[in-house]
């Protein structure tokens, strides 16, 4: 099988995340921030090991590490919690649902409202731009997808975090395409809050995620309300959850295996670096470009960018027939809206989207020859 | 040797507390500390050689960790 999908979730995964996955559910491994007994302490231990190493990878201090399941657990921690009445809030054209719906949840509330800013292919004068006539200063809250789960644009962070800075502005980053790919650091950025799963660049196992605080809005986290309540080992007393992070958003037991899981694909990802990850999939994209350009009935889409992310569409046919084709010949990509209809529109696919290829680390050079030649036997049918 | 016990106001803080000192060499273990002794129920605590307890202190200021008060007497 040849494996395309990761940026849906990377796949396989290092053997030192699979072997800490099982080492956790085979040795005495108790409930973290639970009690002090061993088998609580070895959790505890792992855990805490967790915030420290994602800490020291995103320039954030180990206790501003929230454990969420998914991006999109953290994503909706953050937006929820973040608005306040009358807000405005600002999102990009490439955004996921997991920013888009959220956001626009609180805007059928009636409790904010919503606009949308243009990525314009990476140009960062013109989002800059854009933002700085939407923005209320005092008032927004900005979203930004960090690079984009159907194309290889990168949005302007650093500039956008400028902004929020100046502007008194609540500054959230998804980075769930990035982390891992991309060095993110949330002081130097700007950044409120930064999302991301654990289960994709950081090779660690689904169900997991990280929401990190900057030590700004770690001082100021009172402002940010919760969205689900419950037990925290923290305040025990008290009517509402503890203003302690990372304490205030973890009501509940935390995924220690997970994160025993995800500690291992940081270290792994750590000791490997972002930039020979990046050089992996930059290299198997051109590749899989030169195969493919010479047929005038693919569209490749997002300006010939190179990176983890190729999209595309055989004119003629449906994303979701070259999906299937595919995958009989057991290929697996991904077809459709890839949950970001708006980046869909940004980018013309058109309303069925198109099939997505997403490398990862474990892909090879061998495979994409294999897939562009499936690819194009599709396209001379 | 006599036990005391440094309170935190979270496992997480007591955790940072704590892998810094043993970084630092010194013999330091997380335990709970019994609700009554906390304000609001539910504490974390740092347990250690009391002899150390102004040398422990010193380096947790030092490095910015903010923390309770010393329970001497043990768990």
């Amino acid at each position: 099988m040849i494996y395309f999908d990761n940026a849906a979730t990377t796949w396989p995964k290092p053997r030192s995340v699979t072997e800490a996955v099982k080492r956790s559910l085979t040795v005495p491994f108790g409930n973290p921030g639970r009690g002090s007994h061993s088998a609580a302490a070895a959790a505890s231990s792992a855990v805490y090991a967790l915030r420290e190493e994602a800490a020291e990878l995103f320039g954030a201090e180990p206790q501003n590490v929230v454990l969420t399941s998914s991006a999109t657990q953290g994503l909706n921690y953050a937006i929820k919690g973040a608005a306040r009445k009358g807000c405005k809030i600002l999102f990009s054209d490439l955004e996921h649902n997991s920013v888009r719906r959220p956001a626009l949840a609180l805007n059928d509330a009636g409790l904010c409202r919503t606009e949308v800013y243009g990525s314009y292919c990476g140009d960062t004068d013109k989002t800059v731009s854009d933002i700085l006539e939407k923005i209320e200063p005092g008032n927004s809250v900005v979203i930004v997808n960090h690079s984009s789960n159907v194309c290889n644009v990168r949005l302007p962070v650093s500039e956008i975090g400028k902004i929020c800075r100046k502007t008194g502005s609540v500054f959230i980053v998804d980075a769930s395409q990035s982390a891992g790919h991309f060095n993110v650091d949330v002081e130097d950025m700007n950044i409120s809050v930064l999302c991301m799963p654990g289960h994709k660049g950081l090779y660690g196992p689904m169900g997991t995620g990280l929401m990190v605080f900057s030590k700004s809005s770690s001082a100021g986290i009172s402002e940010f309300g919760t969205l689900i309540e419950g037990g925290s080992g923290v305040d025990s007393e008290d009517r509402g959850m503890p203003y302690v992070l990372p304490e205030r958003f973890e009501a509940g037991t935390v995924n220690a295996h997970g994160a025993a899981g995800l500690l291992a694909g940081i270290r792994w990802v750590k000791k490997l670096g972002t930039e020979k990850l990046r050089e992996k999939e930059r290299s198997l994209w051109l590749d899989l470009y030169h195969r493919l350009k010479g047929s005038n009935r693919i569209v490749v889409y997002g300006d010939g960018e190179p990176g983890a992310v190729f999209l595309f569409n055989i004119e003629g046919v449906s994303p979701s027939k070259v999906g299937r084709l595919l995958d009989e010949n057991g290929i697996c990509v991904r077809t459709g809206l890839h949950c970001s209809p708006l980046a869909h529109k940004t980018l013309g696919t058109g309303k069925d989207g198109a099939v997505r290829i997403s490398f990862g680390f474990f892909n090879t050079l061998h495979e994409t020859e294999e897939a562009a030649d499936r690819i194009l036997k599709i396209a001379k049918k | 040797m006599k036990d005391c016990i440094l309170t935190f106001r979270s496992q997480t803080a007591a955790s940072k507390a704590t892998r810094y000192l043993k970084k630092t060499g010194v013999k330091v273990r997380v335990v709970s500390v019994d609700p009554s002794v906390t304000s609001k129920g539910c504490g974390w605590g740092v347990s250690f050689d009391c002899e150390s307890a102004d040398w422990i202190k010193n380096k947790l200021d030092a490095r910015g960790i903010s923390y309770g008060e010393i329970l001497s007497g043990g768990i």
